[in-house]
Order: structure tokens, then C-alpha cells, then sequence
């Protein structure tokens, strides 16, 4: 019995210490959302990065939590639709341009309270209602690796169609159409080569000529590509230089479209119906558009924000000259309607071409 | 007190045909609704789905392929696994054992590592094109990613352990002395193995050959890593149709045709089997 | 044609002989046999070697430049979620299999039924159902069965167990009847005659027998389910994804090098598995069933 005695008796001393160290790590103060866990659906790789730095670690602060759902949008649309009728797997969705007709249509989306999203006055009138909020555009083009090109003697791509060059041969990569990026390269395609939103079979005729080597499914695989040397160049966003900034000299060029330089393409989030964190998913809104998260967007991300303090900042700086960032310059750009997008036959006509043999 | 066996089958019966039953009429049933789009299905019972299947080339290029693929991986699966068996079957030594050992060990490992295994050593900057680059073999890179070469390959991964040991199991019941009786009367090695081993193993070999061409023919994870988007079988289609353009009616219809397509094969090959040992015996 | 005893003739000759009538053979063999282990076990042995080098490349680089157990020590959270979610669906897998599995093969063995063997066909026509297929209809059932009793079993752990159960039972079916078929049951009837009860005789004389067959079974069952990609791709929700999926998905899309460790890890795991039952009631089952089918 004594040992005994003797043993709690040690215990004691070291549980009241562990307990007050546990306490005391604990905040000084409940977050509002204390307890609260959101569902993100978003990109993977190193985007969700970038959103749990400046977004996540905010939200940990007022005591909640975010959870991912990592895919590719149409990945996410998917899951979306698979669950109609019941409870949606996430709350709130980083999604594209090319889905909110969708996403209205379906009815999967409902309003947000924008007056709890007091940063919404940093951006344009145009980039926002009650249902979306513009949160970053991806300036698209041709990515290369300069040093390659350089090494082959190919000058610097100009239009799509130097992708065919036979010195290319085998080291392109053109995004697949379940990719984020593939629409912007198709509809810019199609442009170059004759044709428009409401005909890419030229833009798939083009697509065959240039035979690519491969065809990247996300950016963390075309970063990928890139880094290994399989891959010179590809159709993709300007992004992917920043995320590889000092591991591969990736140039960026925009092509001309439809008489405008380089294709746009917008990232909303939306808040999905039938959620039952509604104030939270707000909040969290109001964050991805606060002055760190906007900036990141660029020096991380190397996407382009939607809030106008965000790129008036941002245009100083020397290191993102490959990003068009002046009021002009994005005015410049093609923007793509999607009116005339029929995204079901984008991809039947791209599994004929592209697939068959 | 004898045990009724009927009533202790009974449920475990009625489970798995329920099991079975619900998911493929369900399933079956759907691929009878026209697709609306994002995933909503038309009210009305059409064959819509398999009209257009059928006379969409591009489906009928798919089957084409899949079965091209799954013929290719099937017969050089054979080639090397059947004398694998054999080898196997007749080592007199405890290797045998452990060999065999070495073939079950790898079937319990994910497919998926394996395809990141076969991906990473045939990449560009891996040990495949390495070695082939230093003897001077080739003068740049090859890459087997979304290549029919590489996809067989993932398919002859896939299905090269379990072939293994089914042909083992069909070389082990022909009686090593009969081999030996054939030698002692004259007999070469390769004639040995002319008219001993392989009439009386055909119809194993055949039925084995079968079941790998369904597999093949099933295969999904493998092709839809190393096809990346340009090999597309009707696994991939499926799984593309369905998650990517939500087209679920479609979907159900390619499955069905899938389906068929083995369930056929598995019909033909249990015909054919006894037609051969039909033959042998007469 | 020669008398029988030549054949032991035919063996007593000299070492050198021996070697080489019997060396170009033997290389042919070991050539094959070489060739075919490579092909089979290299890529498996090539992931566990190349997790040993993590560097900052985004490819991996083999031979490992330098050893370090960072890919180990990196590997995100998610992974180990996703192999606890696997273990729990695959137990969960088993337990089902072989609670539908057993009564199954002794009953059908065993009772006088007529069309057995078309029975039995009927219990392994899920052994010929694609994987795709299979993740397919399950999804559409569950989701036709959520629509009118409003229980949605997609993305659920039970929906995903269920699914996988159909896929593994044909498994421990097959080899149980395998087994069943050799046993002698004159052994059975002896006991029961010589006055041991129905239960004392199963436990005592039936169930040692059975045994090898039923670990192989529910061992067949739980990888099966552990390895599963198609099923898991249609049927996996947002918070629950399988092991296999995440790497499958993580290959397509994020490829880490991390996931060259957890799949290390795992490949050693099956090891240490399998060589419990080989240790337990011996691999024999397996190779005579080869593959159960």
C-alpha cells in the first residue's frame, strides 16, 4: 500500500503540470466559430497550400476548421451532382466561369450575405452578386521552359500552332478536357484556328496536328511534366511559373484571341444549398478576399486577384512581369462566353478525337 | 440429428443473390433512361442508350480497342506465365515454395503501387530509359505513359501473379511420371512437352487464358494511370462518362455492354473447354 | 522400345555430364524465371527503394542519391486516415464474407439439392463483374434505394463495405467448397455415430479442417477489399476515401513523393500478413485454389 501511496503521490504533481500546460495552450478567448467545421471543396496540391496559409490558419483563430475536398472542379462538380437529393459532401466550392451556368441550373447554390462580406468593396461591381464572388482570375497561354527552347535554337512560341514544331516533338503537354485549364485552351484554339466557342472542331484539328505528348490532368501533374524534362511547353496558366519559381526558368507567353491578347479565366466561390454552416462559409469568403489571401494569390499562386487594392500593389512588384496586372492589360484579355459554351459536346467531340485510334 | 444443409444455405443464398440482384437491376434499369444531362435521367424506358451505342463509331472503336488491348496482354501473359508454372511445378527443390510464396506476397500489394512502380521506372528520368540511353540503344527518352505498349504492360502486371499460379494448378495434375515414362521411351524434351504436357493441359490452359481476358478486359486502375487520358478503354470510358459528364444512362448502357462482353467470353470459353475435352477423350 | 530400367541408366553418368546436359536447361529456366520475378516484383521493390531518397525534385530518382527517412516522416495526415478508413471497411468486408460465405459452401456441399453446380456459378457471377461495374451499379442502387427510403448509403462506410462484400464473397466461397469437395465427411459421421453432438463434432473435426480454408478465404476477402480502386472511386464520399483511391487520386492528380513511403509502408504491412499465415496454416490453400477460380 505504501508504494502505492507513493506513486500517486509522485503522479499528482506531473498531471497538474500537464494539465495547466494543456490549458493554458488552449486561446485566451472562444472564436466565434469554436467547434465549427467547414467543408472547402478546392484544387490540391500546392493551391491548397496557399489557401490553408492565409485562409485556414484565420478561420483555426476563430476556433474553427477547415476541412478539404480536394479535385479538380469538374471532379467537384461531380460529386456534386452525384449527390442530389441528399446532403452535399462540402459547403462551400472554389469553382470556374464555365460551371455557374451549371451550378444555377441545377439549383445547388444559395445566396450569400453579402453584407457579412464586408470585403466585397474591393472588387469591381461586375465580379460579384448574391450567389458568386469572384475571388482570382488565371491569365492562360503557353508556359515554356526557356532554357530548352534556348538550347534548341526555337524562338519564343507566338501563336498555338508553333506548338507544332517538329523540334517539339513529343515534349508538349495540351491539359485534358476534365482539366481546369481546358476550356481556355480550346476556346483559344479554336479562335486562332477559325473557329469559336460554338465550333472547336478546328481547335481539335489543331490539338491532333500538335500530337502532344501528353495531356496534364491537374497543375501539380503539369508541374510535374515540367520539372522532369518530359515537358517544354504547355497550354496552361501563367501560375505555374510562380509555383516553380527557381526550380525550372519557365517562360509565359499570351496568344492573341479573337483580337485580344491571352484567354482569362475567373474563380468564384459559391456557397452550396442546404448548408448548415451559413455564417461560417461567409466569413470564410470574406477572408479568401482579404488584403494577405488577394496578394497571395499573385506572389504564391501566380493567379491574379479580384480585389483592386490587391493589383494596384501588386503591379510594383518587379518579380511578376509575366502576369498582366494594369487595368489595361486585364481589359486586354479574352474573356470567354459562355453562353455559347455547350460543355457536354466539348467533351463528347474531344473523346472522338482525341481518344479514338 | 442430421442438419438440414438446404435451410443453412438458405440465407446466405438469398443475401448474395440480393447482393446481386438489386445491384445490377438497378443498375441495368437505369441504362434504359435517355440522359438528360448532369447526371437526371428522362422518365421514360427508351433503348436509346444502346441505339446510340451501337451506331456511335466511337463506342465501337472502344470496344475495338479494349479488346485489342486485353488480346495483346492475354496471349504475352500466357507466354510467360505458363512456363513459369512449369518450371515451378517441376523444381524438385524448396524454391519452388518460396517462388510461389514471392507470387502470392506481390498479389496482396495494391495495384496502385505497382503502377507507380511501372510509371516511375519507365518515366523519363528513370532507370528504364537510363539504361537503355547509356548502351546507346535509343537517343532520347521513350515514354510508355499513354502508350497501347504501356497499358498492356499494366495489364500484364495486373494479371500476371494470380496466372501464375492457376497454371500451376493445371501443371501440377499431370503426374511427373508420365513425363518421365514418355522420356524413357524415346521421347525429346520438346516432344515431351508437344504431346504430353500440352494436350493434357489445353483446356486449363485455355479456361486460364479466358479468365485473363476478362480480367483484362475489366481492367481499370492500371489503364487509367498509364493510358493518361489517351488510352481510353471501355473501363476508362465508364468511369469517365460517368464522373465527368455525368451522362449515368450512358454509362450504365457501356457497363452493360461490358457485361455482355465477358459474360459471353465466359459462356464461349466453357464451351469450348468441354468441346477440347470432349476431343481428348474420344 | 526400350525396357523401363534405362531411365535410372540414363542417370548415372558423371558430374561433368550431368552439368552439361543439364546446364543449358537450367539457365533457360533461371533466364525465365528471372525475367518474369523482375517484371513482377521489380516495380513493387523499386517504389521502396526510391522512397529513400526525398528530395526537391518533383521526379524520383533511382539509384537513391542520398538515404533519408524524410518521405516517411512527411507523410500528411490524410494518408494514415485513409489507411485506418481501409482497414476498417476491409475487417468490416470479411466478417460479412465469410458470415455469408461459410453457411453457404457447407450448405451447398452438403445438402442433396439438385442444379448444385449452377448454385454455385450463381454465387461466383460477381467473381466476373468488372470492378467499374460493380462501383457503378452499386452507386446508382444506392442511390435509387436512397430516393425512396431516404437512407443514401453513398459515401458511406457501410455502403462501401456492402459493395465490397459482394465483390469478396465469391472469394471465400470458392475456396471453402474447394476445400469441402476433398473432405471426407465418413469422419464426420463416425464421430456423431460414436455419440459426439452436431456442435461438438463441428468444433472438433470439421472446423481443424476447414481452417487453412477459411483463413485463405477471409484473408482473400480482406485484401480484396484493402486493394480495391474501382469499387472505392464511384462509392468513396468526401470525408471517407480508401487507401488505394487516395493514392489513385494522388497519382492523377498531386503526385508527392511521400506516396512512394506510405506505399512502402503498406507493401510491408501485407508482407508481415502474409507471413503470419504462411507461420499460421500455410500458403498450400492458396497455390491449390490458384486464385479461386
Amino acid at each position: 500500500m505504501k508504494p502505492k501511496c507513493a506513486y500517486i503521490a509522485g503522479l499528482t504533481p506531473s498531471l497538474l503540470l500537464v494539465s495547466v500546460l494543456v490549458l493554458g495552450s488552449a486561446p485566451a478567448f472562444a472564436g466565434q466559430f469554436d467547434g465549427v467545421t467547414v467543408r472547402l471543396a478546392t484544387f490540391g496540391g500546392n493551391w491548397r497550400d496557399i489557401v490553408e496559409a492565409h485562409v485556414g490558419k484565420a478561420f483555426a483563430a476563430e476556433g474553427g476548421k477547415i476541412e478539404y475536398v480536394l479535385g479538380q472542379p469538374a471532379q467537384n462538380m461531380a460529386k456534386l451532382i452525384a449527390a442530389r437529393g441528399q446532403p452535399a459532401p462540402f459547403d462551400v466550392m472554389e469553382t470556374m466561369d464555365n460551371f455557374l451556368p451549371i451550378l444555377a441550373d441545377g439549383g445547388f447554390v444559395e445566396p450569400l450575405n453579402l453584407k457579412a462580406i464586408p470585403n466585397i468593396n474591393s472588387l469591381p461591381t461586375d465580379e460579384y452578386d448574391s450567389n458568386k464572388v469572384m475571388i482570382w482570375a488565371t491569365e492562360e497561354g503557353i508556359v515554356y521552359n526557356r532554357d530548352k527552347f534556348k538550347a534548341a535554337g526555337i524562338p519564343a512560341p507566338s501563336k498555338y500552332a508553333d506548338l507544332e514544331n517538329p523540334k517539339l516533338k513529343g515534349k508538349v503537354s495540351l491539359p485534358d478536357i476534365s482539366a481546369g485549364g481546358a476550356i481556355p485552351a480550346v476556346v483559344g484554339m479554336a479562335w486562332e484556328a477559325g473557329g469559336s466557342e460554338s465550333n472547336i472542331d478546328p481547335a481539335l484539328n489543331l490539338i491532333g496536328a500538335i500530337a502532344p505528348a501528353s495531356y496534364w490532368s491537374s497543375s501539380s501533374n503539369l508541374q510535374t511534366e515540367l520539372t522532369d524534362g518530359d515537358v517544354w511547353a504547355a497550354a496552361a496558366q501563367a501560375g505555374n511559373i510562380q509555383r516553380l519559381a527557381g526550380k525550372v526558368p519557365l517562360g509565359m507567353e499570351y496568344m492573341p484571341v479573337n483580337g485580344k491578347v491571352g484567354v482569362l479565366k475567373q474563380g468564384y466561390l459559391v456557397k452550396i444549398k442546404g448548408t448548415k454552416q451559413s455564417a461560417a462559409v461567409d466569413w470564410i469568403v470574406n477572408q479568401f478576399l482579404s488584403l494577405p489571401m488577394q496578394l497571395a494569390t499573385s506572389t504564391e499562386g501566380g493567379q491574379i486577384p479580384s480585389s483592386k487594392a490587391a493589383l494596384e500593389q501588386l503591379q510594383k512588384d518587379k518579380s511578376l512581369g509575366y502576369l498582366k496586372l494594369s487595368p489595361q492589360e486585364i481589359a486586354g484579355m479574352y474573356r470567354i462566353d459562355y453562353a455559347k459554351v455547350d460543355q457536354a459536346s466539348y467533351v463528347q467531340k474531344w473523346n472522338r478525337k482525341i481518344g479514338a485510334r | 440429428m442430421k442438419l438440414r444443409w438446404d435451410l443453412v444455405l438458405l440465407p446466405a443464398m438469398l443475401i448474395s443473390l440480393a447482393l446481386l440482384g438489386t445491384s445490377q437491376f438497378i443498375f441495368l434499369t437505369g441504362s434504359l433512361h435517355r440522359d438528360l444531362g448532369m447526371g437526371r435521367l428522362a422518365h421514360t424506358l427508351s433503348l436509346d442508350n444502346y441505339t446510340q451505342l451501337a451506331s456511335d463509331s466511337y463506342y465501337l472503336a472502344t470496344l475495338r480497342l479494349s479488346i485489342v488491348v486485353s488480346a495483346i496482354a492475354t496471349a504475352l501473359t500466357l507466354l510467360l506465365a505458363f512456363p513459369v508454372a512449369y518450371i515451378i511445378a517441376r523444381m524438385r527443390s524448396r524454391w519452388g515454395m518460396a517462388l510461389l510464396a514471392a507470387v502470392v506476397v506481390s498479389s496482396f500489394v495494391s495495384i496502385v503501387v505497382k503502377v507507380l512502380g511501372l510509371i516511375l521506372i519507365f518515366s523519363a528520368n528513370g532507370p528504364f530509359n537510363k539504361l537503355l540511353l547509356a548502351m546507346g540503344v535509343i537517343d532520347a527518352p521513350v515514354s510508355l505513359i499513354g502508350t497501347l505498349t504501356g497499358v498492356v504492360l499494366g495489364l500484364m502486371h495486373y494479371s500476371l501473379g494470380f496466372a501464375v499460379l492457376l497454371f500451376y494448378s493445371v501443371v501440377i495434375t499431370v503426374p511427373r511420371s508420365l513425363e518421365e515414362a514418355a522420356q524413357g521411351m524415346g521421347a525429346s524434351r520438346a516432344g515431351v512437352f508437344r504431346q504430353v504436357i500440352l494436350p493434357m493441359c489445353l483446356p486449363g490452359l485455355v479456361g486460364g487464358a479466358l479468365v485473363i481476358f476478362n480480367v483484362s478486359m475489366g481492367g481499370f486502375t492500371s489503364t487509367a494511370l498509364i493510358g493518361a487520358g489517351k488510352v481510353l478503354t471501355i473501363p476508362v470510358v465508364i468511369e469517365r462518362t460517368m464522373l465527368l459528364e455525368n451522362n449515368y444512362g450512358t454509362a450504365a448502357a457501356l457497363a452493360a455492354l461490358l457485361l455482355i462482353t465477358v459474360l459471353v467470353i465466359n459462356l464461349a470459353s466453357v464451351a469450348v473447354v468441354s468441346r477440347i475435352r470432349r476431343g481428348l477423350i474420344l | 522400345m526400350r525396357p523401363f530400367h534405362d531411365t535410372r541408366h540414363r542417370q548415372s553418368f558423371s558430374a561433368g555430364d550431368y552439368l552439361g546436359r543439364h546446364l543449358s536447361r537450367n539457365l533457360i529456366n533461371g533466364g525465365i524465371l528471372t525475367f518474369a520475378y523482375l517484371f513482377l516484383l521489380g516495380p513493387i521493390l523499386f517504389v521502396a527503394l526510391a522512397s529513400f531518397d526525398y528530395g526537391q525534385r518533383a521526379y524520383v530518382v533511382f539509384p537513391p542519391e542520398h538515404f533519408t527517412l524524410d518521405a516517411y516522416r512527411n507523410i500528411p495526415f490524410k494518408y494514415y486516415q485513409a489507411l485506418w478508413f481501409s482497414v476498417k471497411v476491409a475487417v468490416a468486408c470479411t466478417v460479412m464474407a465469410c458470415l455469408i460465405g461459410i453457411p453457404a459452401s457447407l450448405g451447398l456441399v452438403r445438402s442433396s439439392l439438385r442444379y448444385k453446380s449452377f448454385l454455385l456459378a450463381l454465387l461466383r457471377v460477381p467473381l466476373q463483374i468488372p470492378g467499374v461495374v460493380a462501383g457503378l451499379a452499386f452507386l446508382q442502387a444506392y442511390y435509387a434505394i436512397g430516393a425512396t427510403t431516404g437512407w443514401y448509403a453513398t459515401g458511406t462506410f457501410w455502403g462501401l463495405a456492402i459493395a465490397h462484400t459482394f465483390a469478396a464473397t465469391p472469394f471465400v466461397i470458392g475456396t471453402l467448397v474447394a476445400l469441402l469437395q476433398r473432405f471426407d465427411d465418413s469422419l464426420e459421421e463416425a464421430a456423431l455415430v460414436l455419440g459426439a453432438s452436431a456442435w461438438g463434432t463441428f468444433k472438433q473435426i470439421t472446423l481443424p479442417v476447414l481452417k487453412p480454408g477459411l483463413f485463405t478465404g477471409a484473408l482473400y476477402a480482406f485484401m480484396i477489399s484493402f486493394t480495391d480502386v474501382p469499387i472505392g472511386v464511384f462509392l468513396t464520399g468526401a470525408d471517407h476515401v480508401t487507401f488505394p483511391v487516395e493514392i489513385f487520386n494522388a497519382m492523377q492528380f498531386d503526385f508527392e513523393p511521400t506516396i512512394l513511403a506510405v506505399s512502402t509502408v503498406v507493401t510491408v504491412l501485407s508482407l508481415a500478413c502474409v507471413l503470419l499465415v504462411q507461420r499460421m496454416v500455410g500458403l498450400d490453400v492458396f497455390v491449390k485454389t490458384g486464385g479461386a477460380d
